[in-house]
């Protein structure tokens, strides 16, 4: 005899139905396919239903009833994961944020704004320029990734610089709904009485820290505080090619060493220029330079410092390519990562003074995979604080299953070799899961903070490996 | 499984980047794309997305789902409008002049998935598009008005020639729906010293290739092709922006080099004449009015200057352009059988469009398709827009 801790399917529906409205819940095998998938190779489960919140109170009930009737959720917002972000045990449910996308508020005289998980950025910064405000830094796919994906999965992007890393670095405060349902308000905002979110670190242990990159694991993120700034007063634009990823690597790190003030130094490897335009190969090894400063006087200063850094081993292309790029630098996705096919994308962390050791590692293992596995594998990056992002793209046909295979095979070859080589992981997934027991003791206090924050492990459960 | 797999290449192309789903290109005037998940009843949902839709294409080829209710309902609220080609990732490089925008054809796609669940469940067809299959087959237009009724719009002292090198198609919307914009054609090509022909025509079946009801256009297409041919045509005009698209694109795919006419859109010619000086514009109107993009005729078809060059040469006209506009416009909600089969959907698309256009300030929303007229015609009424639609020829009439 079933009781109500176990009720039916058909029974779960209707539940969430009564939570949040028929409307909002969609149960059909069409519907629910595209929720086995994102931007990445991988495929997971086919939830069960696909709940469409539309506030915090509303998600607090979804993870409520999870709890009672012990079903998995997985929250997703964007949907533009390139590491599987996708659900990974059967009889899940999919919690869509995408009705969560508003900007809340901005609260200029804290210089911070608050917004919803799913607005993307490109919204956020289009209402944000009316105002002559910005937010610091997006990803890659800023047109189409969310505040609240990037957060979770610990993105960085265009606009890291000396200064900021991690889009976690410009969040000052969060509101979850923990698994157990209840609501947290992280940074300042923790004191009801606070004049808003103006502070990461109050009160006592970095609260936000804990879910910036949790990836849904510990809860779903109903709110972001993100830092605030004018409008930059000026920006100066230089392109230097390099004859060797040393070169490439050694220019990379004097530009930050000096402090720079670049807020996207992006490299181009030239056998990925070769494969990406052919009509003009061969190429050099590419950084494209955005420098920025708060006026043209000391913009000029600033670029004159750049040339002589980056131009010790490099020539010196001129100012266009890096502002053609910067302009369009959401299309450039469009460009790296499918005009050569799909592709499964392995972005990882590696030192800034370790940049040209590592881009020889990657060219290594691009040849290897060519001669193994007949396929392509390009290789870019760009500067953040004291690290630099190495994106690995395996380039393929999805049509092609055995191709898709092979691909497949070889993603996962390229993550061994490079974890095992020192990279770190930029996102996790699903994709990362299968290396987290080699994180130890690390690993270890993740799986028992999990168990304390959600004992019924009802959020993201495999993700990360939790 | 054939059609879908003639598109394979194209239904993996997704990158599942999201920017058919909530775009904002601010130079671009862009912050939303597809009309159904903006506006669709049921909210915001992922499978009223390209990508989504792209998605199920995949499940469908893969075996992984069967042709339901649901499937039919996904895959039948979409306008086929193409805003989502505009922006997707696959062509956006093509700014930067590396890539072609035949890679990924959503339209030509999402068509095709519509033929291919036909094909496997006609039964499972919407009725109001199996009515409309049945209309074409027995009246020879979509509305299932008597055929022989199809001319009764002329003017007792209009008596067209059965034959002529220019032809007018007068389309079945504007020969039973708007017969306002034939007649308004029939007088602006007069005053140009024009005398078009018109022939015996049947419906061009767009409705049905926009339906996924294929098999029953190549009948039509060889009919009117041979009344053309009787009639001696080489030129085609057209008022009708799905017309003009099934004319020009479809025909020449379906019945290959036989199709040899010159097709033209009513504003591709007026233009024509008015530069050339034929077509004198003796009245001035002072007002300020914008234009909506029919989907068929920009996006689909290429035609966004003409009727821009008509509305800006007419003497006293303040015109003011759409946000979005030209290849990014926002569909009026009318077409790739929404309006027949989901109403609400089409109105709430037509209503938003509306919105948009008294936005502007102007107080004349033109356009240059009946289709899009019957559905803003009727948005405006629903909403109680202040502002008047005219299709682009109407205004013509008055003032020529």
């Amino acid at each position: 005899m079933r009781t109500l801790s176990s009720p039916t399917t058909s029974e779960k529906i209707k539940m969430l139905k009564d939570i949040v409205g028929p409307e909002n819940v969609v149960d059909s095998k069409p519907a629910l396919l595209i929720y086995a998938r994102d931007a990445s190779p991988m495929r997971g489960k086919v939830p069960i239903a696909v709940v469409r919140p539309g506030s915090t109170e509303e998600v607090q009930r979804i993870v409520e009833w999870a709890n009672e009737t012990k079903t998995p959720l997985y929250p997703r917002s964007g949907g533009t994961s390139l590491w599987g972000a996708v659900p990974l045990v059967e009889g899940s449910v999919v919690v869509d944020l995408a009705k969560m996308n508003r900007l809340v508020r901005i609260e200029e005289r804290n210089l911070t704004c608050v917004v919803e998980p799913s607005i993307t950025f490109g919204e956020l910064e289009a209402l944000l320029a009316k105002r002559g405000f910005r937010i610091i830094m997006s990803p890659e796919n800023g047109m189409g990734a969310t505040v609240g994906g990037n957060f979770a999965s610990h993105g960085t992007g265009w606009g890291a610089g000396p200064n900021f890393s991690n889009q976690g670095d410009c969040v000052v405060g969060c509101k979850v709904v923990l698994p157990t349902g209840e609501v947290l308000t992280t940074g300042t905002m923790a004191n009801p009485n606070a004049h808003g979110h103006f502070y990461r670190y109050a009160f006592g242990n970095d609260l936000t820290g804990l879910f910036c990159g949790s990836e849904g694991t510990l809860g779903i993120i109903t709110e972001l505080a993100l830092k605030i700034e004018e409008m930059p007063g000026a920006l100066g634009f230089a392109t230097f090619g390099y004859d060797s990823l040393e070169a490439v690597g050694e220019a990379i790190y004097r530009v930050r060493r000096l402090r720079i003030p670049t807020i996207y130094a992006y490299i181009s490897t030239g056998w990925t220029l070769d494969m990406l335009f052919p009509e003009k190969a061969p190429w050099q090894h590419t950084i494209k330079f955005v420098v920025e400063a708060s006026t043209k006087e000391i913009l000029d200063i600033e670029m004159r410092r750049l040339m002589e850094a980056a131009g010790k081993e490099g020539n010196y292309l001129g100012p266009q390519m890096a502002e053609e790029t910067w302009r369009e630098r959401y299309r450039w996705v469009g460009l790296f990562g499918y005009k050569l096919g799909m592709r499964a994308a392995l972005p990882i962390h590696v030192p800034i003074g370790e940049v040209g050791p590592y881009l020889k590692k990657v060219e290594e293992i691009a040849r290897e995979i060519k001669d193994k596995y007949e396929l392509r594998v390009g290789a870019g990056g760009f500067a953040c604080d004291r690290s630099c992002v190495i994106i690995v793209v395996v380039y393929f046909d999805p049509s092609n299953k055995r191709e898709t295979e092979l691909a497949l095979r070889a993603w996962h070859e390229i993550k061994g070799k490079l974890f095992d080589a020192g990279a770190c992981p930029y996102r996790m997934g699903a994709l990362w899961a299968d290396h987290m027991p080699k994180l130890g003791a690390y690993y270890d206090l993740l799986k028992r903070l999990k168990k304390v924050l959600d004992p019924n492990n009802i959020m993201a459960p495999g993700v990360m490996g939790l | 499984m054939v059609i879908l797999e003639k598109y394979v290449k194209q239904i993996y192309r997704c990158a599942r980047c999201g920017w058919c789903r909530t775009p904002t290109f601010a130079d671009h005037g862009i912050n939303k794309v597809c009309p159904v998940y903006e506006y669709h009843p049921k909210g915001p949902w992922e499978f009223f997305t390209a990508r989504g839709r792209l998605a199920i294409a995949q499940g469908l080829l893969e075996g992984e789902i069967d042709v339901t209710k649901d499937l039919v309902e996904i895959i039948y609220s979409c306008t086929t409008c193409g805003a989502c080609h505009e922006v997707c990732v696959i062509h956006f490089p093509v700014v930067m002049g590396v890539s072609k925008t035949d890679e990924l054809d959503q339209v030509r796609v999402f068509e095709a998935m519509r033929a291919e669940v036909f094909k496997r469940r006609p039964d499972m067809l919407l009725e109001p598009h199996h009515r409309i299959a049945n209309r074409v087959a027995t009246q020879r237009n979509p509305y299932g008005e008597p055929h022989d009724q199809r001319f009764e719009w002329l003017s007792d002292t209009y008596r067209p020639a059965k034959q002529g090198e220019t032809v007018y198609f007068v389309g079945c919307t504007s020969a039973y729906r708007h017969p306002e914009i034939a007649r308004s054609t029939i007088r602006v090509l007069s005053k140009a010293g024009l005398s078009p022909a018109i022939i015996d025509e049947w419906c061009c079946g767009s409705t049905l290739l926009r339906t996924g009801q294929w098999d029953y256009v190549e009948e039509l297409a060889k009919h009117n092709l041979e009344e053309l041919k009787k009639a001696g045509a080489r030129k085609v005009v057209v008022s009708c922006a799905g017309c003009y698209r099934t004319l020009k694109l479809d025909y020449p795919e379906i019945l290959g080099s036989k199709w040899d006419f010159e097709i033209f859109h009513a504003t591709e010619l007026m233009w024509e004449l008015i530069e050339e000086g034929r077509l004198k514009i003796a009245k001035s109107l002072n007002q300020k009015v914008t234009y909506h993009d029919p989907c068929h005729l920009g996006r689909h078809a290429g035609v966004y200057d003409p009727p821009r060059d008509i509305i800006k040469s007419i003497p006293g006209v303040e015109f003011v352009e759409l946000t979005p506009t030209r290849q990014y416009a926002m569909c009026c909600g009318g077409g790739g059988g929404v309006k027949s089969g989901f109403n609400e959907l089409a109105l709430r698309i037509g209503i938003a469009a509306v919105k948009r256009a008294e936005g502007t300030g102007a107080k004349i929303l033109l356009s240059a398709c009946p289709f899009c007229k019957r559905n803003l015609v009727e948005a405006i009424e629903a909403c109680k827009a202040g502002i008047e639609f005219y299709d682009i020829t109407e205004v013509l009439a008055k003032l020529v």
